[in-house]
Order: C-alpha cells, then structure tokens, then sequence
C-alpha cells in the first residue's frame, strides 16, 4: 500500500486512525491517522489493492475503537451500519 | 382370544420389531458433532446413548396411540373401561412417582457433582472446559509443560483471532491445529462478551472480557471446519462465521507455521506481549 504516495507494508498500530478490514476477503489494511499538528482539513490518502476471489456480499468493518466517549471506543459510530461498518456486494 | 388383546400383541410384537431395528440403526446413524476430537466424540457417544434408551420408550408411546385409536374405532366402550381403572389407583400412582422422583434425583446428584467437579471430564481423559487448568505455563517447545499446545482465542467485534504463545506468538486470522494434538484453548475477548464455537470439534466457550477461559481437546480428525460465535454480540454478529479452519497433519502445521511466522514478521514488533488477557486502549490509537 502507499501512504501518500510512498509505500508501506505496516505501521505502527498506535498510529492507526481506523482500519479499513473485509475479513471475509482477507483484508484488513490500518490507515493511518493525521499528525496531531496537522492543520485543520488535512488529510492521508492511502491506496491499495487487492483481488476478489468470488462474486458476493461481504461484510467491511473498522476494526479500531474509534468512536471516542463510548465505551471502550466501541460504541456510537462502530455500532452503527454505514458509519464504521457495512456490506460490499462483488457482482459476477 | 379376544379381538382386542389380539390387537395388544400383534401391536407388542410390531413394537419388539421396531425396538430391535431402531436399537440397531441408532448404533451406526452418523450423529453430531462426530468425532473430530475427543470432546465431539463423547457428545456423540451421549446423543447415541441417550437416543438408544429413549427410542424404545418412544417406539412403545406411539404404537400405544395408535394401539388406543385402533381399539377405540373398533370398540367405542372399550377404552373407557381401562381408563376407571387407571383413575385412582394409589398403588400405580406412588409407584409412578417413587419411580420417575428416583430417575430425577439421581440424575440430579450426578449432575450437581459433574457440575461441583469441572475437570471430571479431563480426568477421564473426554476434554472439555477446565477451572484449575494451568494458564499457559510456556517452558518452550510447541507444547506447554501439561503436553498441551496453547492456543489463545481473541474474540473482538466482530472477529476471532488466534494466537500460539508457544511458537513465537504470531498471531493468526485463520486458526489451524495439528492432528493427535492435545490442545488447550484459552478463550477471551477485547470487547463484548462472544462464545467460540468450534462445532464439529465440541469445543464451546464463552469469550469474556479480562477473563481467560480454558478449554482442552484433542484433535482426532484431518478436516476443514466451521467456528462461529455462539453468544449475540452486536450488529455482526452473524459475520462471526468461518468456515475455514483446518486440521492438518504435524508435517502440514509446521509449514503453515513458518508461512504465518513470514508473514507476521513485519508486525510482531507491534504486537502486545502475549497475556491471558488484555485491556484495550482506545486512546493508545492515532488521532
């Protein structure tokens, strides 16, 4: 995957934003969250790819507590269909 | 000979014929879980056995009704006559009850005693959960000192993972187990309470958070499984369902361990050292 144009295999998970993962399909990539510094509106831009073995509905989640003030950063957002969570549907 | 206990034994004799059959069909009928691992194999064993034991019970009950139907058509008064007699007969009733109360209480004592005793089925060598099963005392080696291989089941919303303390802690989105393995799972979660539930292994134990519950069996059969979670958890919790866990010769497991150990290289450094538990952090994350 690149971050912002330069390419990564890991990062440190401390670092990590959210993750965009269809366990389904194997894939779990972290992306990467804005320095803290960073000024308002600013952004990373994380690509990557992969190869749908079979057509169908398969299930994406973030997998990182994201959603600050719940408990355990579970709640709110993460519990929530189309916020941190929702369906990818591969047609044949 | 009258017409209706011509009926009674033609109908006893149907009922010996079916016993006999049934009994024997029950023995060789391919009952759940199977026997993939030893705690599968004596949940089977106590379906069949208790299958066994009820089909005659149950082969009797029914041609009794139909037995009743055939004499009530032939004979609408016939019925009622063995019914008064039924009707208040204190030595059948206190027999009936002293009987059924001696099963029931029985059965209970035995139950509470299992139930008092966790690890009977470990000493009986049938697996199953434990309470004073060690915690993972890793000494090197694949196998921990009990000849268990640990492997530490992390539950999280909305996804288990795997972990093998005693081979380098890698940890895994597929689990695999050796054939002829002793194996010790150790069931926790991140975040809700989840239940992992290897099917046709016998294996089921809840996922709590901060509480480590272990699991032994042994492995008996090469296959390609299906774990799912047991215990509602939230808005996925149907995706919690895989079906693709193996269980692979020792040649295999060492091959697949090397692969994943490649794999994970990359990240073991930001990997949590292995606990029995752990306490997630969400601020620890980036902003």
């Amino acid at each position: 995957m690149t971050v912002n144009g330069k390419t990564m295999s890991s990062i440190d998970p401390t670092t990590a934003a959210h993750s965009f993962a269809v366990p389904g399909l194997g894939v779990n990539v972290p992306l990467l969250g804005v320095d803290d510094n960073a000024p308002a509106g600013a952004t990373n831009t994380v690509v990557f790819s992969f190869k749908v073995p079979a057509s169908g509905i398969f299930h994406w989640q973030c997998f990182v507590p994201c959603a600050a003030g719940t408990l355990y950063g579970l709640g709110g957002p993460m519990q929530t269909l189309g916020f941190m969570d929702g369906q990818i549907e591969v047609g044949s | 000979m009258s017409a209706t206990r011509r009926l009674v034994y033609t109908l006893g004799a149907i009922w010996l014929v079916l016993a006999v059959i049934g009994s024997f069909v029950i023995a060789i009928l391919p009952f759940p879980p199977g026997a993939a691992s030893n705690v599968a194999g004596s949940v089977t064993d106590t379906i069949r056995l208790l299958t066994w034991a009820a089909w005659p019970v149950f082969s009797l009950t029914i041609i009794g009704v139909i037995g009743a139907v055939l004499v009530r058509r032939s004979d609408p008064d016939a019925a009622a006559a063995p019914a008064r007699e039924l009707r208040g007969n204190p030595r059948l009733a206190s027999t009936w009850i002293g009987v059924v109360g001696a099963v029931v209480l029985a059965l209970a004592i035995v139950g509470t005693i299992t139930l008092g005793n966790d690890d009977a089925a470990q000493a009986l060598g049938l697996g199953g959960r434990t309470i004073s099963g060690d915690n993972g005392n890793v000494i090197g080696g694949a196998l921990d000192e009990g000849g268990y291989l640990p492997v530490q089941v992390i539950a999280q919303q909305w996804q288990f993972t795997y972990r093998y303390p005693t081979l380098g802690g890698f940890e895994s989105a597929h689990l695999v187990l050796p054939n002829n393995t002793n194996v010790q799972f150790h069931i926790t979660s991140l975040d809700v309470t989840h239940s992992f539930w290897l099917i046709a292994l016998g294996v089921k134990g809840d996922a709590v958070p901060l509480h480590d519950n272990v699991f032994l069996a042994t492995t008996q059969q090469l296959g390609t499984y299906r774990s799912v979670c047991g215990e509602l958890c939230g808005l996925w919790h149907g995706a919690m369902d895989d079906n693709s866990m193996q269980v692979v010769s020792a040649g295999d497991f060492d091959t697949w361990v090397a692969q994943e150990k490649v794999l994970d290289a990359p990240i073991m450094k930001y990997l949590p050292p292995y606990s029995t538990t752990y306490v997630p952090d969400p601020a620890a994350y980036g902003s």
